[in-house]
């Protein structure tokens, strides 16, 4: 067991809390609750490509942080105005 | 039906199904142990034979390509579709005031949202075309490069507003993206036929294993499916945003 695969363990129980908050509640709640789980698995898929030793996954990290944003600017701008 | 005895359905449905869940989990194959002769074939030859390290892509472009050229055309005729059903009259003008809900304020975007998209547009873009680029040799492709790069150009929209993407994203060239990319896909098709090889055989120099510019034709194929989807893809968002903005005196819904 490498150090990267404990990290990537370690990891595994905050990213399922997350899931259960952005599960439950109205709809800002769950808008935190899924902007903690896409902060956690950001770094989760960063861990994953060196326990993994597959080093093409790496873009998949930069994909979910890069696109996290969009969405959730999105996602709020219709909260606030029509939703 | 009332919460209580949604449950107790489920419960029910539970006893039923899961016997029969677990009967299938033991019965599946062992962990690491797969029936899949052909991603075994494709792993085996693709790297010989094309000289690209991304699976998906040469199943995508080259060993099953017909199908691709189906799907472009399939997406072309959704995109289509699409705006046919919600383009009427309106968005002729590019200012608009926004659809309101009664008694929700329109507030101003804050300035730290607009610096946000400002500074995170242009990244998201080189991203969208860094992923379409490297469609042979990591995960990802035309397909998911151009979906990146429609969400980057939405940024636009998210920062600074409606009036400032309408004036982006003009349709004309983005509908010209859309189907020159499809266009561009059917002709490597016959480009193959011009010399004397079947429609869509990968003629052109496959280059190193690895590299970026590995592939072929692959290449090409995969240029048009990311200007078929970016293209398409702003199309999308261009009639649907347009459904945020409030009706004025003379529009018509769509279909006119």
């Amino acid at each position: 067991v490498t150090p990267w695969m404990l990290a990537v363990l370690g990891l595994l129980p905050p990213f399922i809390v997350a899931v259960a908050a952005a599960s439950v509640g109205g709809f800002a709640q769950r808008l935190a609750g899924l902007q903690l789980a896409i902060a956690i698995v950001a770094p989760l898929l960063v861990l994953m490509t060196f326990a993994f030793d597959q080093s093409a996954l790496i873009d998949l990290a930069l994909a979910v942080a890069l696109l996290a944003a969009p969405g959730t600017l999105l996602v709020s701008l219709f909260l606030e105005r029509w939703l | 039906m009332t919460p209580a005895v949604r449950l107790a359905l489920f419960a029910a449905a539970c006893l039923v199904l899961l016997p029969a869940v677990f009967a299938v989990a033991g019965h599946m194959p062992a962990f690491g142990d797969h029936p899949m002769p052909y991603g075994e074939a494709i792993n085996r030859l693709a790297p010989v034979q094309r000289h690209v390290s991304n699976m998906v892509s040469a199943i995508n472009f080259d060993y099953r390509g017909f199908d691709t050229l189906g799907e472009e055309f399939m997406m072309l005729c959704a995109v289509t579709g699409t705006v046919v059903l919600l383009r009427g009259s309106r968005g002729e003008r590019l200012g608009a005031r926004p659809g309101i809900v009664r008694g929700r304020a329109i507030l101003p975007r804050s300035d730290a949202a607009v610096l946000v998209c400002r500074l995170l547009g242009p990244v998201v873009v080189v991203f969208g075309l860094y992923v379409a680029l490297h469609a042979m040799t990591t995960p990802g492709g035309g397909f998911q490069g151009g979906a990146i790069f429609a969400t980057g150009a939405l940024l636009t929209f998210i920062g600074d507003g409606y009036e400032a993407w309408r004036r982006l994203a003009r349709s004309p060239i983005f509908a010209a993206c859309e189907g020159l990319g499809a266009t561009l896909y059917a002709l490597c098709g016959f480009a193959a036929m011009l010399a004397g090889q079947p429609f869509l055989a990968n003629i052109m120099p496959k280059g190193q294993f690895r590299d970026v510019f590995s592939g072929g034709m692959m290449q090409i194929e995969n240029l048009g499916v990311g200007l078929a989807v970016a293209g398409g893809f702003v199309m999308l968002f261009l009639e649907f945003l347009e459904e945020t903005r409030a009706i004025e005196p003379g529009d018509e819904p769509g279909g006119g």
